[in-house]
């Protein structure tokens, strides 16, 4: 049976787009750079929890959809690889940021803005289905 | 320029942009429960508004001074949510094609 599919990867990664354009404009008006990582954190940790919200319906679907149990396995072991990219980018996030939080230089302050902006859009993709 | 001054100004540009973030997924998710009675779409749409709260809350609280332990315990929910998500995913595929 096949049904026309709800908007709902538009809707998460709406949802992505607003929280990252809000913790930006935060950023912008306070420019301390505690706060600004503490934004930053904020809006890979609204990207981790609406990926993996996601990812469980994902996979859920994927297992209801699947004609046979290879199928369904196969099926799953594709997409856990292509998110293992996502989840690895997220982790390389979180650390980049640590480091940026300890030190006082602008290159680390960049590469752990650089890095949250960067997993939120792949995020965005891969629930987007790119 | 006064640091009060500042908060207040960081304090209502998060709460107008989380305002208008709720109202936005407030709509959508009436969409989805309107055109649908799938109850995964009821989930989506409920853990998006929990998603959204959540960032909201934590950035609004502002401040906290984020450590080694802080990212560690970020990335060590990721692992423990995929992994329970990969676990619930395999009992359904064990369910619909027993082995």
């Amino acid at each position: 049976m096949t049904r026309s599919r709800p908007p709902l990867s538009a809707y998460f990664i709406l949802l992505l787009t607003l929280l990252l354009l809000f913790a930006s404009s935060v950023s912008c008006t306070k420019n301390r750079r505690q706060e600004t990582l503490h934004d930053s954190i904020v809006a890979v940790n609204a990207a981790r929890d609406g990926l993996t919200a996601w990812d469980r319906n994902h996979q859920q679907e994927i297992v209801d959809k699947a004609t046979s149990r290879e199928d369904g396995e196969a099926q799953l072991a594709a997409y856990r690889e292509r998110r293992k990219t996502v989840a690895d980018s997220f982790e390389l996030a979180y650390r980049l940021i640590a480091v940026a939080a300890t030190q006082n230089d602008d290159p680390s302050l960049k590469a752990a803005l650089t890095a949250a902006a960067e997993i939120v859009d792949a995020a965005k993709k891969l629930i987007g289905g790119q | 320029m006064s640091t009060a001054a500042d908060k207040a100004k960081h304090v209502l540009t998060g709460a107008s942009y989380a305002i208008t973030a709720l109202e936005v997924i407030g709509e959508l998710a009436g969409q989805v429960l309107n055109k649908t009675s799938y109850a995964n779409e009821y989930v989506h749409a409920l853990d998006a508004i929990q998603v959204a709260v959540k960032a909201v809350i934590g950035a609004l609280e502002g401040g906290g001074v984020i450590t080694h332990e802080t990212v560690e315990q970020a990335i060590a929910d990721l692992r423990s949510k995929i992994a329970s998500n990969d676990a619930a995913s395999d009992a359904a595929l064990d369910k619909r094609f027993p082995k």
